[in-house]
């Protein structure tokens, strides 16, 4: 169902508007469809009702106005009854700390389990817009200092933001510090946590030609459509979304820096320990089709919000708004609980994305185009620069090990079990292509990587300029903001970077949002500027000056 | 209580989906009480959104009770329409005069503004502000007149009762409008922060048959759940007084929470238990300074029964909280019934 005008609305008005959405609809809008019975499972609701319980930040968010978003919007904000509903279905709930969204794959591959992330809490406090997670965090020892991730701590003390997890597993080494001190306060609460190393992956940090990209290209994302990102398939060598073919030859290139093969045979190995825990959880044997099937279930995701990251990046009015592709985006992590349904949920947004961009329908005035990197903890902000014109047409929301395709089904490597391989590889083998995807994340190598990726995206999605929404105290943020701006701003694009203000320090916001409007309305003068400079052929071929 | 990780509202959170808490919610129906708290005047209180979020803030840092309350009295709704009620300083509004005199004026009445009609702003802005302040600890609960108790606020209570019997069609008429307000008031408070809560005094079993609330009260509440839960909304529906009689026919309401006054809380687990959560119902009485009634007694009885209820409980009054209620007898029944633990927890 499409709704003509595409358009920004208020929890208000969906309240309304949600009058008119059909019965038969809403009652038919279930997760966990493998229990048809229960009377729970329902959740296309407007934003009022979860105002209601408690996120106040609803209040003042606008949302798209369509079915789909409405639909994406109920089924992010059921997620923590989602778990517990799991939970008293009898269902395991495996909780997941630091990879964000690498080994969920292979989670949910095992039956009747789901996975979620603590470290996504971080938005709790802002949607609520509370400190209570944090004041908890604060009391067990993480205070200001640390990232806004401490809320998974606050909520692992105050259990009522998710149930107790059946197993709870963190990924330690090469994942950001903060969430390594979060899994320490886990512990002391006298949970047990099991760990999965990941090593860091020693990119070549002599140029960022050469530095980039050094395992995978990034997606093919941009305004000049590229048929073999969308298809993922290597038409003209060029890489497969994940970059396999690429991949192979950068890595005959850098074999001699670049353990590869070992990183890859490492992480690897440590899915198969995890296999071994699921295996002891469930009771169920690792099975070879279960795993394709969710495989290609992930990848079908994956490439459904590769394909609408592609698709907003259309020469036509935006047609989706930024806090809707922030969802979708972050749906790779652990699909909000659901594997199907969430690939449901985001093939409506994609339908709906793609009929806009047909139509060339879209939000009017909303022409500065921009890349967004480091996803924002308060999701007001994307609201806000989009109300004062601005667009996000690229993300670069470090959830990379997220978007590459898990090349199962053509990676030869993964043909088990076969003798030879189990005498080559060993079991692990398996899971060679799942570590292949892990190690596309940008934060578990250099800054140098990231900001090629923030280059290139910048390029391809013509990007007016560039937001960094950092957070006080995350170990990441602080040293690798300062080297992106840097870049970005060499590479003629200008820069805004800040740290997002916590929940309820108002004049430190108004600050804030200050400097976000000042910026704004700097690159509307440098646009404007430059159109007058095109008109006498004075402009570059980036459309910056 | 210091020891408590858990805030209120966490705890009605994990209740309203099914799941154990550290302890049952403890939310004593504490309305107008908390203007003598306040030490503010009731016609303040009424009329003014600012003093009663301000007293209800108050009473709720003195007591420390599980959740918010925006209440003022049951002719709220039946007032926006026209009905004259007197607002009194030391006691609650009471009707006045009715403003259906003729049933031929049902036609003509049109349905109450919640932004402007008579203390419905008011109330609205209560909600706001409570929300605003505390939403993201404490639950707001909005009270809404219920449409047999505003139809009895319209037309007066003993006429509109006669009118069950000798005109059903004009009662009826009458229901149809009152469910209609409320639904608009359900949504302004919803969209204010607060949850509603439905209060259906004057349907209750010591004052109505059995028959006449299955014919002129639960269509037109069920009529209001359904509304409601369509936003997949928990709603509490409480009826004052004695209930017995209709027991059977709270859960046909579709009430996923029945506060329950003058009745065998023992019986009502067994009876709807497994259906229904269940809030309540240490008696209002027992808080006055001289009522000469226990405390921790009955608070424990309760407990004890209450929490063994499958779906669910909340340790209540089984009605309002009296305006002059004793501070100290309502602390003990508070902290009593906060020293309780799920075992399983």
């Amino acid at each position: 169902m499409n709704v003509p005008n595409p358009r920004q609305i208020d929890w208000r008005e969906w309240h309304t508007l949600f009058r008119a959405i059909p019965d038969e609809l809403v009652q038919n809008t279930r997760y966990y469809r493998h229990l048809p019975d229960v009377e729970w499972s329902l959740y296309l609701f407007p934003p009022s009702t979860h105002t209601v319980y408690g996120n106040r930040l609803l209040r003042k968010l606008r949302f798209d106005n369509s079915p789909a978003a409405l639909r994406l919007w109920g089924f992010v904000l059921s997620e923590c009854e989602r778990l517990y509903r799991a939970k008293q279905a009898g269902m395991k709930v495996v909780a997941v700390m630091g990879d964000l969204g690498a080994v969920t794959p292979l989670i949910y591959s095992f039956p009747n389990t789901i996975a979620f992330y603590p470290d996504c809490l971080w938005w709790t406090p802002f949607l609520m817009e509370s400190r209570v997670l944090f004041e908890e965090a604060a009391m067990l020892g993480l205070s200001e200092d640390c990232c806004y991730v401490r809320a998974a701590l606050g909520g692992f003390a105050r259990r009522a933001y998710f149930p107790r997890p059946d197993l709870c597993i963190a990924t330690v080494g090469a994942t950001c510090d903060d969430m390594a001190a979060v899994t320490a306060g886990v512990e002391r609460l006298g949970c047990t946590v099991r760990y999965l190393e990941l090593p860091h992956r020693a990119d070549r940090e002599k140029s960022l030609q050469q530095c980039y990209p050094p395992f995978n290209s990034p997606p093919q994302s941009g305004g000049e459509k590229d048929n073999s990102s969308q298809s993922g398939g290597e038409k003209d060598g060029s890489p497969r979304r994940g970059g396999e073919k690429n991949n192979r030859s950068q890595i005959g290139r850098d074999e001699k820096y670049h353990p590869r093969d070992e990183l890859r045979s490492y992480i690897a190995g440590q899915h198969l320990k995890l296999c071994g825990w699921l295996e002891d959880l469930t009771g169920a044997k690792f099975n070879l089709n279960r795993y394709s099937a969710t495989i290609h279930k992930v990848n079908h995701l994956r490439k459904t919000i590769a394909d609408l990251k592609d698709l907003i990046t259309t020469s036509g009015p935006n047609p989706m708004g930024a806090l809707e592709m922030l969802n979708a985006e972050f749906a790779a992590l652990s699909y909000y609980g659901d594997l199907d349904e969430c690939c449901a949920v985001l093939d409506e947004l994609h339908k709906t994305v793609e009929w806009r961009v047909k139509k060339r329908a879209g939000y009017p005035n909303q022409s500065v185009k921009l890349l967004w990197l480091t996803p924002p903890a308060d999701p007001l902000l994307l609201n806000y620069v989009e109300e004062l014109g601005g667009r996000i047409v690229a993300t670069e929301y470090l959830i990379n090990q997220t978007t590459p395709l898990i090349s199962i089904e053509n990676d030869k490597t993964a043909q088990l079990p076969s003798d030879e391989h189990h005498r080559s590889f060993g079991r692990e083998s398996i899971f060679l292509p799942l570590s292949e995807a892990q190690l596309s994340g940008s934060l578990i190598s250099s800054s140098d990587y990231r900001i090629g990726l923030a280059l290139q995206y910048a390029g391809k999605s013509r990007a007016n300029g560039a937001v960094i929404s950092g957070v006080f105290g995350s170990s990441h943020c602080p040293y690798e903001t300062a080297p992106l701006v840097e870049a970005l701003r060499q590479a003629g694009i200008p820069t805004l970077a800040f740290d997002v203000v916590a929940p309820g320090k108002v004049r430190m916001q108004a600050q804030l949002l200050n400097r976000i409007e000042a910026f704004i309305e700097m690159l509307k003068n440098r646009k404007n500027a430059n159109i007058d400079a095109d008109a006498d052929g004075d402009a570059d071929e980036r459309g910056r000056i | 209580m210091s020891d408590e990780r858990m805030n209120a509202r966490e705890r009605w959170g994990l209740l309203l989906i099914d799941e154990l808490t550290d302890r049952p919610p403890v939310y004593p129906l504490i309305t107008s009480h908390a203007a003598t708290v306040h030490g503010c005047n009731l016609i303040d209180y009424c009329r003014d959104g600012r003093v009663l979020a301000e007293a209800q803030i108050e009473a709720q840092r003195i007591y420390g009770q599980d959740g918010l309350t925006v209440f003022t009295d049951v002719g709220l709704i039946a007032e926006a329409f026209g009905s004259r009620y007197l607002l009194r300083a030391e006691d609650v509004p009471i009707l006045l005069e009715p403003l259906i005199q003729n049933p031929e004026q049902v036609d003509d009445l049109a349905i109450p503004e919640p932004q402007s009609a008579g203390r419905l702003p008011v109330y609205i802005e209560a909600v706001d502000r409570l929300f605003t302040a505390a939403g993201d600890r404490q639950p707001v609960f909005a009270f809404i007149p219920a449409p047999f108790t505003t139809a009895a606020g319209l037309r007066g209570t003993e006429t509109f009762l006669t009118d069950t019997i000798l005109m059903p069609e004009t009662a009826h008429k009458i229901l149809d409008l009152t469910l209609n307000a409320a639904l608009k008031l359900c949504d302004e408070c919803i969209l204010a922060g607060g949850l509603p809560v439905l209060v259906d005094p004057l349907a209750s079993g010591s004052v109505i048959s059995r028959h006449t609330f299955k014919e002129f009260a639960l269509p037109y509440i069920k009529g209001l759940i359904d509304y409601l839960h369509r936003y997949d909304l928990d709603i509490m529906l409480h009826i004052c007084g004695e209930t017995k009689n209709i027991l059977d026919l709270i859960p046909a309401t579709d009430a996923d929470l029945f506060s329950l006054d003058k009745l065998d809380l023992a019986a009502a687990c067994k009876e709807i238990g497994s259906r229904v959560r269940l809030v309540g119902n240490i008696p209002p009485n027992s808080l006055l300074a001289f009522s000469g009634h226990p405390t921790f007694g009955p608070v424990e009885e309760a407990l004890t029964i209450g929490m063994q209820n499958p779906k669910g409980f909340v340790l209540s009054t089984g009605c309002e909280v009296p305006i002059r209620a004793d501070k100290e007898k309502l602390l003990t029944m508070i902290n009593t019934a906060k020293r309780a633990r799920y075992v399983e927890w």
